[in-house]
């Protein structure tokens, strides 16, 4: 009798060191975690708010707005200088001060573009799709828009003498159109996806 | 001999029990994943999308906890310019992640979900959203589409030659997640089954 009591004992024991051993992994293996940033891998650093970025990025937009909106205003300058310039022969005195105008405002959308921020760190790397044209077109519209109130001074003087026209003002109508292009395509490019 | 009888049985007993337990708790995670947007202004129309979000799958008995979530600043539209403007209206320094987390019953059968997204600091809840759930090899594929407005989520509309972008952004989310406790089984059959 005391053998078999002893046995079952033993027995209870197991059973229960077996179950007392499979028992908290079952429990855990069940237990439906919550998940959190931290188990996708993302790190504290990766949540912090990045305050010199923020400011880097209101800087940037009050620049490029001003770059645009003294943009669009040059645009409009140089159409109307470019339609009252007259057939080539002694354009009116508006279109001299039109011109004027036009690179004022030129001037200052390029100001506003050249400071406008560029942030390095984050989302570096050149500029992309139609940024990228609108940048390379500067090359063409910026060279263009220092000649051609050059050569056309240098042709307003010729004028007053009386002299004809030679190299280099006589290209000054062409000059202009060809910078009118590139300016137009220019805010086109950042405006219509192509 | 008989205690050796007994002592296996029991063992045996428990060992089913813990395998067959371990079995309901799977943990899923996303392998690939495209989030994409779409905005519209009235003469141009622009996507962009992140390829690098991070997901993670819980499930228990009866449902499955999902979590993703990806970086503002990985969104990419083609453009530099404009993803800089982005990071700006959608407040991206201060909240640099976005989230969905949803809850999906574990036989993966629906046809519409809901889901909760933390954006630009909000957090919305989206329901009867259309969904695609496949299962293909030892994968699950889960596609939706669904809009969401801008002015929910307070982001300053930006605008092009001062017209503002349309409010309703469409958004497109494609993502292959992978069974993280399934060993040396490819078949599609044994994912159903494990997945039951």
């Amino acid at each position: 009798m005391f053998q078999v009591k002893t046995q079952i004992l033993k027995i209870l024991i197991t059973a229960l060191l077996i179950i007392s051993v499979h028992t908290p992994i079952l429990a855990a293996d069940t237990k439906n975690k919550k998940i959190d940033l931290f188990d996708l891998g993302y790190k504290k650093s990766d949540l912090i708010p990045d305050k010199e970025f923020q400011r880097n990025l209101i800087q940037r937009r009050f620049y490029l707005e001003e770059h645009q909106n003294w943009g669009l205003v040059a645009l409009g300058l140089m159409a109307f200088a470019f339609t009252n310039a007259g057939n080539g022969k002694n354009p009116p005195i508006e279109h001299l001060i039109v011109g004027t105008a036009t690179t004022v405002a030129y001037g200052a959308s390029a100001y506003y573009g050249i400071k406008a921020p560029v942030w390095r760190r984050k989302n570096s790397g050149p500029a992309t799709g139609g940024s990228s044209l609108h940048r390379s077109l500067a090359w063409v519209h910026l060279p263009g828009m220092i000649l051609t109130p050059v050569l056309g001074y240098m042709a307003k003087q010729k004028r007053n003498k009386n002299e004809d026209l030679t190299n280099p003002e006589k290209y000054h109508q062409d000059v202009a159109a060809v910078t009118i292009a590139a300016f137009a395509i220019s805010v086109l490019s950042v405006s219509f996806e192509f | 001999m008989k205690y050796l009888q007994i002592f296996s049985v029991l063992f045996c007993l428990t060992t089913a029990a813990k395998t067959h337990c371990a079995d309901k708790s799977q943990t899923w995670l996303l392998e690939k994943s495209e989030i994409e947007y779409t905005v519209e202004f009235p003469l141009k129309t622009v996507k962009g999308n992140s390829k690098v979000a991070k997901g993670k799958g819980v499930c228990d008995e009866k449902t499955c906890h999902f979590l993703v979530a990806t970086q503002v600043v990985s969104f990419k539209s083609g453009d530099r310019n404009r993803d800089m403007h982005m990071l700006e209206v959608t407040k991206a320094t201060e909240y640099p992640l976005v989230t969905f987390e949803m809850d999906v019953g574990k036989t993966f059968n629906q046809k519409n979900i809901g889901f909760e997204i933390e954006f630009a600091s909000v957090k919305k809840y989206f329901s009867n959203v259309p969904v695609t759930i496949k299962i293909v090899g030892n994968q699950l594929k889960v596609n939706l589409e669904f809009d969401l407005l801008l002015s929910k989520f307070n982001v300053t509309r930006p605008t092009l030659l001062g017209i503002p972008v349309n409010d309703k952004v469409k958004m497109k989310i494609r993502s292959v997640w992978r069974l993280n406790n399934v060993a040396g089984s490819n078949s599609t059959k044994k994912i159903k089954e494990k997945i039951r």
